[in-house]
């Protein structure tokens, strides 16, 4: 079995356990080329991740152009990520970033560039947006320590630094918060 | 008269939509066009429709001056527990005993309510453990040397 064999059918393993499941549309993964070997174990393209829970019920999607994974690091690493956040009951969070990526089995991840958390309620829109978010989906928490953006339907808060309980609602902005309400 | 929107600036902040409540911790100062008020603690609430209904001001003690619109000198108040009342009609209450002056005329009492607007202030003594009373001092105006 040569070497390129070994590292496709442990990356589909791979993929099989992970959170992020198998989404409906099959994730058509190719080896890498030889120049990335060493590094870059295979890529998806034009991607779908859908994960349910055991009743079916959609809790994460993430879609993107292109995503890169790269087996020494365990390391997934993804060219403009959309992703919805389903919490139970309530309307989902939308965001999006230039790049993301994410280790530990998909149970963390980070947001780089152009980071945006969206969550429209009844009452109005809420946003999270910063250069860099720390994320753990399944928690639904996010954190940064750069500059962040929280506006709400009358409000508008900026500060250094934020954690984000993203289905409690709550948000602690760190250092140097400076708000308007309306 | 529109007033502008409420602004804050503080060490830190936490905002909860659920409740729709955000409070803003240390070093807080509150501006309002010529509005200010400083603080330990704000809590500012909001209504059902998420409007500002409220600020709850916590400081050692929580300081308040606005300027009158005739151009007057400078009204100023201080007590340990504020609560601010963004409109409907806009007026700040100072609890536990508080201050207000403008110049040399000042009022002290348990629980003072000022309306911004009407520049009309009434003050009440009442209070369990409160002194009771209410003090007004008010100097007449000086009548101009002819």
């Amino acid at each position: 079995m040569t070497r390129h064999m070994i590292a496709f059918a442990a990356l589909v393993f791979m993929l099989a356990v992970t959170w992020w499941g198998f989404g409906e549309r099959e994730v058509a993964l190719e080896p890498a080329d030889e120049s990335t070997e060493d590094l870059l174990t295979a890529y998806a393209t034009d991607f779908v991740i859908l994960r349910t829970n055991d009743k079916g019920v959609a809790e994460f999607q993430l879609e993107a152009p292109i995503g890169r994974y790269f087996e020494n690091q365990d390391l997934w690493q993804i060219d403009e990520p959309q992703w919805h956040m389903y919490p139970e009951d309530e309307p989902a969070w939308v965001g999006s970033a230039d790049i993301g990526q994410s280790w530990a089995g998909g149970e963390e991840a980070e947001l780089i560039g152009n980071v945006k958390l969206t969550q429209v309620l009844p009452e109005g829109t809420r946003q999270l947006t910063s250069e860099r978010f720390f994320l753990q989906p399944k928690a639904q928490y996010a954190e940064t320590n750069d500059p962040v953006r929280l506006t709400g339907p009358t409000y508008e808060i900026t500060a250094i630094g934020a954690r984000a309980w993203l289905d409690e609602k709550r948000t602690e902005l760190l250092n140097e918060a400076r708000g308007q309400h309306d | 008269q529109t007033r502008g929107p409420v602004q804050l600036e503080a060490d830190t902040a936490e905002v909860s939509d659920a409740d729709g409540l955000s409070i803003y911790r240390g070093n807080v100062v509150l501006t309002r066009d010529d509005t200010r008020i400083t603080g330990d603690v704000m809590r500012v609430y909001t209504d059902s429709e998420r409007e500002l209904q409220r600020i709850e001001v916590e400081g050692n003690p929580a300081t308040y001056r606005d300027i009158p619109l005739d151009g007057g000198a400078p009204r100023r108040a201080e007590s340990p527990i504020m609560e601010y009342y963004a409109a409907n009609p806009e007026r700040i209450i100072l609890r536990s005993g508080g201050r207000l002056w403008q110049g040399d005329n000042e009022v002290t009492g348990e629980t003072i309510t000022h309306f911004v607007a009407e520049g009309r202030t009434v003050a009440d003594g009442s209070s369990a453990g409160g002194s009771g009373r209410v003090n007004v001092t008010v100097f007449p105006e000086q009548e101009s040397e002819e």
